[in-house]
Formats: C-alpha cells, sequence, structure tokens
C-alpha cells in the first residue's frame, strides 16, 4: 500500500490528521482567554462598548463556528480552557462521574440554556455588569468541575449549558478539527464528541437508555421555539416578566409539540427530524440575528450596514443550513450502514486457530497467478490446491492422461514431484513450454509459482523422427476422443509426412469427457472443455472430419465411406469408435426425458429438457462412476435425485462394501437418495417420463430418467468388416485387428478378453498402436495390460481404487478405518508387493499408493504408514 | 462499529461471538475442511464487488475493510485474529461489500461452498449447528439495523 491509510467512515479524533501542532492550540487559548478577561472587564467597567461588543457581534459568531467547523471552538473555547487548568496542571481530582450525573448532565446543561436565553431578555442584554458576573460564574464553575472530574466530564461534555446547542449544530461537521485537549482519553464520559464527533449525536439518539435519547431530541425540539421566542417575544420591561416567560414557555412546548407530531407521524429517523430542527434554529437564529448584528456594528462603530448585507447573511443561513441537513442525513445514513454492516463477527476460540496457524506456519508456500497464496502441506497435488481456491481449472481425469488440467511453473519447478510416464506423454501431446505440468499430477514439496495459462513452448522444438515407414502415406483413424487423438498424436510425432485423417461423429473436438455432467448444471456449456488448442489441429496436419459418420469399411481397397457419400482411403486405419451407453432392456426407455450420459450433446440435452419441462424429480439408474458424478451434477441443478443400483453397494467394480456404504453415507447426506438391490422393470408415462417401477413392484415419480448403466464397445462397422470381434475389436499385442492393416484402441477394443473403457488404458494403447503402425517392418512395441486406476472427486470427497478390487487366494488385507474422520485405506498386498488398494478420504496417500500398485511394488512402507496413523489402544 | 473505543476498557465489545459452545474438536474439524491462504502485506483478500461464496476466518495477521475509491475511500473495519470475512457472501454469493486487504502478513482459512458441502454431508448436525450460528449472526445484525432504522 502506497500513501495514508483512509480514515474510517466515522474517525475519532486520534485518527484525523492534525493540521495545527498541539502547542498552537496553547497559544490561541491563551489569546481567546486573554479576550474573554478583556470583554468581562468591558462588561464590567465600559457596558456600552461590553454589552454589544458580547451580545451583538461575538455570541452570533459561535452558532456558525459551531455548525462549520465545531472542533475549533471545541479546542478555543475559554470556558474549556478553564475547565482544563487544573488537568494541564496536575492538579485534578480526576474523579469519574457519579452515574447519576452520567445519565443526566444533558438535562442539567439544558435546563441551564433554557434558563438563561429568557434571562438574557430580563437582564443581561441590559447590564454589563451582571453579564460580567455570569461569565465569571459559568467560567469559576468550569474551573471548579475541571478541579474534582476528570478530562472534561466535570463541565465541558457533561453540564456546560453551551453545549446542547454544539451538539445540535455539531453532528455533522463541514470542516473536522481533532480534539486538542485529551492527551491521551481518558474515556470520560459517553458517546464522546470530542472522541467522534461524527458519530456522537446519532449514538446519543440511539442509545439504548431512552431516557439519555429522550434529552437530545427535547431539546431539538424546543430548540426553534427557543430562538423565535428570543428573539419575537416583546420586552418584559413592558409586558411583565411573568406574561414573558408564560410566552417563552409556550412557544417552547409549540416547538416541542410539532417535533414530537412529526416524529410520531412522518416515516423518518428521529436524528434526521433532529437534523432538520437544528437547522431550522440556525436558520431562525441568523434571520432574526442578522439585523441584531448590523445594530450592534451601529452601536460600537456609528456606521449602519446597508440592507443588503442583512439579506445576504440571511441566505448565506439558510444555505449552510440546508447544506448542513444534506451532511447530516448522509451521516446518517453512512451511520446505519456502520451499524447494521459494521458488527464484527468472531471466531471465539481463537486458540485453535493459533494452534493452526502455528502448524501452517512452515508449509510450502504454492502462489497462483501470482495473487493467491496457499500453505501447501507436502504432497498435496496442484490441483487439490486450485481447487481449493476456487480457481479457474478444469479437472479431468485426475490421472495425468487426459490433458484438462495444464498449468505453467512460473518458479520451483524443482520443487513438484517427478513427471511419471502418462503425465509425460500428455505434456508431449499437449505441447506446452518445457514448464508446464499436469496440476493433478505436480505435487507439492516445496514453494512453487504457478500459472494457470501454459505457455506456448518456443518453435523448432520438435524432435527429429526416423525410421518410419514412407509406405505409409494416408492413416484414418475413426474417433476423436482421447485414444483417436493420441494416435493421431504419436503418429504425427513419428512419421513426418503422412496425411493423417480423424473422423469423428460428434460436431466437437476432443473436450474433457470426464467434465461433462457439468453441462447440466454449469452455465458455460463447453466453454473450457476442449482439451487441445484448435490450432493444434492445423500444427500438426491433422485433417478433421467432424460431424461425419463413417459407413462402412472396404479392406480389399482400403476404404473408409463416409456417410456423406465421400470415401477415405487409408494404408492403416485406427478404429477408435469408443463405446455407446448401454441401455437395459426395459419397456418405456424410449420415453422422452429418458436421456444417456455419453455425449457433451446427451449432458445438454437434460439441461435443456429440464428447462423446457419444469422437472424436478430425477431417478439415476446405475450406481457406478457415471451414474454418481451425474447424480452429483444433477443434485447441483437442484432436482430431487435418486440412484437405482442393481447391487448391494455403490462402485462395485471400483470400491469394496465398506467404501461403498461409506460413499452411500456420504451422498444422503448431500441428499441424494440411493436405492441398492433395485433392478429397473419399466419407465411409464402417457407422452413422456412420469415414474420408474422396479422388479419387486416398489414405483418412483420421476419427470426425468438417466440411464448410466454401463458402457457397450461401438463394434457395428468393425463387426461389418468382418474383423474379430468378441465384446469389442480383438486386438493382440501390438493392438493390431484380425487385419494388419487396421488397429483397434480405447473402449473399442478388447485385448487379452478384457475392455477398459479407462482413460489411462486408452492412452497406453494409442501410444503403443501409434507406433507400430507406422514402424518400419513388424510392429515391435507391445502393450501389456493396464493397471486400473479410478478417481473420483466430483461428489467432493476423494474416493481412489487401483489394481485389484477382490481379494484373491494368497492375498493379505491391511485396513486402515477411522470412521470418525471418514478415512478408510484398504491395501491388498501379495507376497510383500501392493496389488490393489481402496482409499476413501484419504487423498494425501493416493500417490504413494497409486505407485506402489501400478509398479507393483513393496508394500512394506505403506503398510507402515497406515500403521502409523491408527490411534494407540487406549493402556497401551 | 466501536465508533467509542477509548482505549481504557469503557467500551463493551460491540463483536458477535461465532461458533460459540463448540468444542476444540468440533472447530478443529471444520477448519480442517478449510485452505489456508497466505496473505503478504498489501495484498487484498477481496475486492468490492467481487463474486464469491467463500467465508474466511483470520488465522493471524489484520485485516482491513476498505470502500469507495480515490478521496471518498474509507476505511470501514480492521479484522484481527479470529474474525470471519464474507459471511454475507457465503450465503447469498453476491459480491463483496469492500476491499479487503492484509495490513501486515497474514493467513486466512478460507471455506468454500464446495468444501462446506462435502463436510456436511460427512457432519450434517456439526453443519446444522454452523447454518443455524451463521443465521444468528446475520439475525443479530438485522435486528441491529431494524432496530436503528426505527428509532
Amino acid at each position: 500500500m502506497t500513501g495514508q491509510r483512509p480514515l474510517p467512515v466515522f474517525p475519532n479524533y486520534t485518527q484525523v490528521p492534525r493540521r495545527v501542532p498541539l502547542g498552537a492550540w496553547d497559544v490561541v487559548r491563551g489569546v481567546v482567554l486573554l479576550l474573554f478577561l478583556a470583554e468581562i472587564a468591558l462588561l464590567g467597567f465600559a457596558p456600552d462598548v461590553g454589552l454589544p461588543l458580547f451580545w451583538k457581534l461575538t455570541v452570533p459568531v459561535l452558532p456558525a463556528v459551531w455548525l462549520l467547523a465545531p472542533g475549533l471552538w471545541r479546542n478555543a473555547c475559554p470556558l474549556a480552557a478553564s475547565n482544563q487548568l487544573p488537568r494541564r496542571f496536575e492538579l485534578s481530582r480526576a474523579l469519574p462521574q457519579p452515574e447519576w450525573l452520567r445519565r443526566h448532565a444533558h438535562l442539567i446543561g439544558i435546563a441551564a440554556v433554557l434558563t438563561l436565553v429568557p434571562l438574557r431578555r430580563v437582564v443581561f442584554n441590559h447590564s454589563g455588569p451582571a453579564t460580567a458576573a455570569l461569565l465569571l460564574a459559568v467560567a469559576t464553575l468550569a474551573f471548579a468541575g475541571g478541579l474534582v472530574f476528570k478530562g472534561k466530564s466535570g463541565w465541558c461534555s457533561s453540564v456546560c449549558p453551551l453545549l446542547p446547542v454544539q451538539r445540535l449544530y455539531g453532528q455533522a461537521p463541514a470542516v473536522l478539527v481533532p480534539n486538542s485537549h485529551c492527551q491521551p482519553c481518558v474515556g470520560c464520559t459517553k458517546n464522546c464528541y470530542d472522541f467522534n464527533p461524527g458519530v456522537a449525536h446519532f449514538a446519543d439518539h440511539d442509545d439504548d437508555d431512552e431516557q439519555y435519547a429522550g434529552y437530545r431530541r427535547f431539546f431539538a425540539g424546543v430548540f426553534p421555539g427557543l430562538v423565535v421566542a428570543f428573539f419575537t417575544l416583546e420586552d418584559p420591561a413592558s409586558t411583565g416578566v411573568g406574561a414573558f416567560l408564560a410566552a417563552y414557555g409556550l412557544a417552547l412546548l409549540v416547538s416541542l409539540g410539532s417535533y414530537y407530531a412529526i416524529v410520531s407521524i412522518v416515516p423518518l429517523r428521529r436524528a434526521r427530524v433532529t437534523a432538520a430542527y437544528g437547522a431550522a434554529g440556525f436558520s431562525l437564529f441568523y434571520w432574526f440575528g442578522a439585523p441584531v448584528v448590523a445594530s450592534g456594528v451601529e452601536d460600537l462603530f456609528g456606521w449602519t450596514p446597508p440592507d443588503a448585507v442583512v439579506t445576504v447573511v440571511r441566505v448565506a443561513a439558510i444555505v449552510a443550513a440546508v447544506a448542513f441537513v444534506v451532511r447530516a442525513w448522509r451521516r446518517d445514513a453512512d451511520y446505519l450502514v456502520e451499524v447494521g454492516g459494521g458488527t464484527a463477527v468472531r471466531v471465539a476460540a481463537t486458540e485453535v486457530l493459533r494452534e493452526r496457524a502455528a502448524s501452517d506456519a512452515d508449509a510450502a508456500e504454492v502462489t497462483f497467478e501470482d495473487e493467491f497464496h496457499v500453505a501447501a502441506q507436502d504432497g498435496q497435488s496442484l490441483l487439490e490446491l486450485a481447487e481449493a481456491l476456487d480457481l479457474a481449472i478444469e479437472p479431468g481425469c485426475r490421472m495425468g492422461v487426459c490433458g484438462a488440467d495444464p498449468v505453467a511453473i512460473l518458479d520451483g519447478l524443482d520443487a513438484l514431484s517427478e513427471v511419471g510416464d502418462d503425465e509425460a506423454s500428455t505434456l508431449d501431446r499437449l505441447g506446452f513450454a518445457p514448464n508446464t505440468r499436469m496440476a493433478c499430477m505436480a505435487r507439492v514439496r516445496g514453494d512453487v509459482a504457478v500459472g494457470l495459462q501454459p505457455q506456448p513452448r518456443d518453435a523448432a522444438a520438435e524432435a527429429p523422427t526416423d525410421g518410419f515407414d514412407r509406405s505409409v502415406e494416408q492413416v484414418v483413424i475413426l474417433g476423436n476422443g482421447i485414444a483417436g487423438i493420441t494416435v493421431a498424436d504419436h503418429v504425427r510425432r513419428r512419421h513426418p509426412d503422412c496425411e493423417i485423417h480423424v473422423v469423428s461423429r460428434e460436431p466437437h473436438h476432443l473436450y474433457n469427457r470426464m467434465a461433462i455432467s457439468r453441462l447440466i448444471y454449469g452455465r458455460t456449456a463447453l466453454h473450457g472443455l476442449f482439451l487441445q488448442p484448435d490450432a493444434w489441429y492445423d500444427e500438426h496436419r491433422i485433417t478433421c472430419w467432424l460431424n461425419t459418420e463413417a459407413t462402412r469399411i472396404d479392406r480389399e481397397q482400403r476404404v473408409v465411406t463416409l456417410a456423406t457419400g465421400e470415401e477415405l482411403p487409408y494404408d492403416r486405419l485406427v478404429l477408435a469408435t469408443g463405446s455407446h451407453s448401454f441401455v437395459p432392456p426395459a419397456p418405456g426407455t424410449d420415453l422422452p426425458g429418458v436421456f444417456v450420459v455419453r455425449e457433451a450433446s446427451d449432458a445438454a440435452a437434460i439441461r435443456r429438457y429440464r428447462q423446457d419441462h419444469d422437472a424436478d424429480r430425477v431417478v439415476v439408474v446405475g450406481g457406478g462412476l457415471l451414474g454418481l458424478e451425474v447424480a452429483y451434477a444433477l443434485k447441483r441443478f437442484g432436482l430431487q435425485t435418486t440412484v437405482l443400483e442393481r447391487g448391494p453397494g455403490l462402485l462395485r467394480r471400483q470400491l469394496d462394501a465398506r467404501a461403498g456404504a461409506l460413499l452411500g453415507e456420504h451422498l444422503a447426506g448431500l441428499g441424494i437418495e440411493v436405492v441398492t438391490d433395485a433392478s429397473l422393470a419399466e419407465i411409464t408415462g402417457t407422452d413422456r417420463v412420469e415414474a420408474v417401477s422396479l422388479e419387486g413392484g416398489a414405483a418412483l415419480a420421476a419427470d426425468l430418467v438417466v440411464m448410466a448403466a454401463g458402457v457397450r464397445p461401438n463394434v457395428e462397422l468393425a463387426a461389418a468388416a468382418g474383423l474379430e470381434v468378441e465384446r469389442g475389436v480383438v486386438v493382440d499385442d501390438h493392438l493390431r485387428t484380425s487385419d494388419p492393416a487396421i488397429y483397434a484402441v480405447g473402449d473399442v477394443a478388447e485385448h487379452a478378453g478384457r475392455v477398459y473403457g479407462l482413460w489411462p488404458a486408452a492412452v497406453d494403447q494409442a501410444r503403443v498402436a501409434a507406433t507400430n503402425l507406422v514402424a518400419e517392418g513388424e510392429p515391435t512395441a507391445a502393450y501389456a495390460g493396464t493397471v486400473p486406476a479410478t478417481m473420483l472427486k466430483v461428489v467432493g470427497v476423494d474416493v481412489a481404487s487401483y489394481g485389484r478390487v477382490d481379494p484373491e487366494e494368497g492375498d493379505e488385507v491391511v485396513v486402515l478405518d477411522l470412521p470418525a474422520e471418514r478415512r478408510y485405506v484398504r491395501l491388498l498386498v501379495n507376497g510383500g508387493r501392493a496389488v490393489g488398494a481402496v482409499l476413501y478420504g484419504a487423498p494425501d496417500l493416493a500417490a504413494e499408493v497409486a505407485a506402489a500398485v501400478k509398479g507393483n511394488g513393496d508394500a512394506a512402507p505403506l503398510v507402515a504408514a497406515l500403521d502409523a496413523q491408527r490411534p494407540v489402544p487406549a493402556g497401551r | 462499529m466501536g465508533f467509542f473505543d477509548y482505549g481504557v476498557g469503557e467500551e463493551a465489545p460491540t463483536d458477535v461471538e461465532f461458533l460459540t459452545g463448540w468444542s476444540h474438536d468440533d472447530l478443529r474439524a471444520l477448519l480442517a475442511s478449510t485452505t489456508p491462504r497466505r496473505l503478504h502485506a498489501g495484498e487484498a483478500l477481496l475486492r468490492e464487488g467481487q463474486a464469491s461464496t467463500a467465508l474466511y476466518v483470520v488465522a493471524a495477521g489484520t485485516l482491513a475493510a476498505y470502500a469507495g475509491a480515490g478521496r471518498r475511500r474509507r476505511l470501514l473495519r480492521t479484522m484481527g485474529e479470529g474474525s470471519v470475512v464474507g459471511e454475507v457472501t457465503f450465503v447469498d454469493g453476491g459480491g463483496a461489500s469492500a476491499d479487503v486487504l492484509a495490513d501486515g502478513d497474514a493467513e486466512v482459512l478460507m471455506l468454500t461452498r464446495e468444501r462446506f458441502d462435502a463436510w456436511a454431508a460427512a457432519h450434517p448436525d456439526l453443519a446444522r449447528a454452523f447454518l443455524f450460528e451463521l443465521g444468528r449472526v446475520l439475525a443479530h445484525r438485522l435486528r441491529t439495523l431494524t432496530r436503528a432504522v426505527t428509532k
């Protein structure tokens, strides 16, 4: 920050910048005190001069000072100087105000002013000595108050008869002059005006002690009547003092009555009415007072100011009064904002916060976008941190293979975990600068600075290629999912010359399919979900056929026929056609309102349908990964969501029963109902979905049904072409189909009897296939299968599964179950090697466990780590 | 507010206590779902008008809230250890009402709505208590304001 710190809305006198040094105020006070004594002398000994000088010229100046710069008077007032003398010379007993005085001092001051004003007309206006005696008496009282009471509580801030008028006029100072008496503040009075002049009036007005607050209102109410009566009542010498005082009292009552009538009827805060009454009193004072001042000038100097001067003074006073009301009302609005919004909220148990801050103190610092710093625990991924900060990052597979979350490491590349094979391959595909990491894989070990936008790679960094088969001139890839695009990428890396055609039924470039459930509840459609920049395809000379369907493969002619009638000849063909959603054969699945979620368009259609049909109850058929992600998305979209699971637990392919049960509890906590052992019997409805019936007779009302009951490989084209097809298109270890010119990868491929349906497997296979299909001679690269790995975070809890799920003969089962922390880890160990793991609520262990299971590594360190987290049983 | 914080122990505290009566373990369980954000001196936690759905608790250091720009810029309040920031935007997702900047180096614990939802699913009883506390704090403010407006 530069410059001076801004002031609070209502700064106190210690915060207001001081333009005049404290010592200068002593001089001012000394001079004013001398002038005051001189006036008293003139009043006593030369009343012809003293009276007009005091009553007609000096006193009329004060209201203007009090309205515009009240602090000036508070600092310079000779009575205040008198009151503060004992304090300055350390003669004061400095007693605190007794409670009755604290509450009713205002009343004493008000009574004094209401008494003294009529007495002016009766006595003081005509008698110099009486006025002199009055001034001496109040100065003495002020001094005595200073001798007894601490701070300014013996006079200035309590019983001074000028104070009620000062407080009325001084509630919205045009110029703030900080208090120069109290060094330091001793906290002597309630709602001290000298301490915080901008707010003291409002604070008094709104005081919970209605009597205390009432004095302020009472005085404001009587004040205009007081002014009018003072100036307009006939001379008591002619009417008699009794009649004068009666008329005076009546004027006060009328004024007061009008005030209370207004606050009762007009829906204005009383503080605002009070300000308006102050302004009225001020205007009336100068309306009547201006001619008096003119007569004072005439008395003293023998010169009569022209009428125009009187008019100017009157108009100026009205203008000042209007400006005062505007200021006061604005200040009142500020005050309400402060009172309403300004209540500070504070966590009571600061020791817990301190303990937390101390534990974070040594943590490494990760800075995103040069703006967000976070204390990172050792091993946390950049993705976890960015998500925790709500930053704009799109998570994908969370395993470094999809390429959804590349980030630039601006500093501290060495302070991150090493780049593994999957991540390295993804980074190669994305083609950003060497400082790029996949946020999900980069785990923190020290201070790091991160940019959310990866930086472009410098030109000419392409690796030289050699050893490719020049006879392969045309490669056609059917499917532009992660499998197809990874093949295209790796073919181009190895073969600089061939044509690469990618044919896609969907109208979009490669996007983050794992994130499509966000299209249901999110408002940004596909924005941010594309995994490659548009330019990437041109840069890699990849010809894309979007929104285009391949209808036939002619293996003899090596030609793919498109539904548009066009033909694409190939030297190598890659089937990366993926899979489609399986819809169980139940009646009613063709009704409007029944959806699958496989592609972006499916998710968009669900969002559309809900808007068109005002749907609010949804049934998701299938408690697998996709089903749960979709259910969470639908819940976030505001739908009442029920998940039907055929089996006894959730995520049966990934989790054991205990983790599945924990996840079920979590979903219930989110408001997602899960029905297990529930088989779909029928979907019913007249012209669209109305209900779902289960086997066994139960029925659920539903406006929308989402089928997430698994996927089936898209094998039709391959089967029609006569390729060997089982569940998927059968491939060998080189990913070749039964036709050596045709390869199959990803969800459509069946390798060693297994169809994976997982992104890491698709990427592994694509790399092998690409290597083989451009290789000279016989293919060399072999695919040995992929260790299945699954991470689910979309429902707000970290769930991960690696390798084998069900224990097999000879497996040792190691369990860590901490129910209170919702943390569960189950490790399968065989022959000392980690062969499978289920993690619930343990993201900190994910990287280590994943590496151990995938690498078939030594399980001992993991088992030791789990043992270390077990609470020590009592008595040990 | 603290208009008359004379510094001599006279002023009654104007802060509303949040999560009163929570055990330290419950509080720790909640704080485990927060993200420790560090702010270096002068850095902004929030900017006036910025949309946010996170709630922050100051764990160390002091923040200051400012509104307005140029000569009209004003300090609204300072917030030390334990202070809660963003409790209104946490509830309504609206824009921040002030710039909130760190006075010196500070640490704030950030609770996003998403993190809260996940935590609430696992701790429904505490989550209900938390929301009641939040409601109580906002109700206190509403009452204070209503009382002031109608005075």
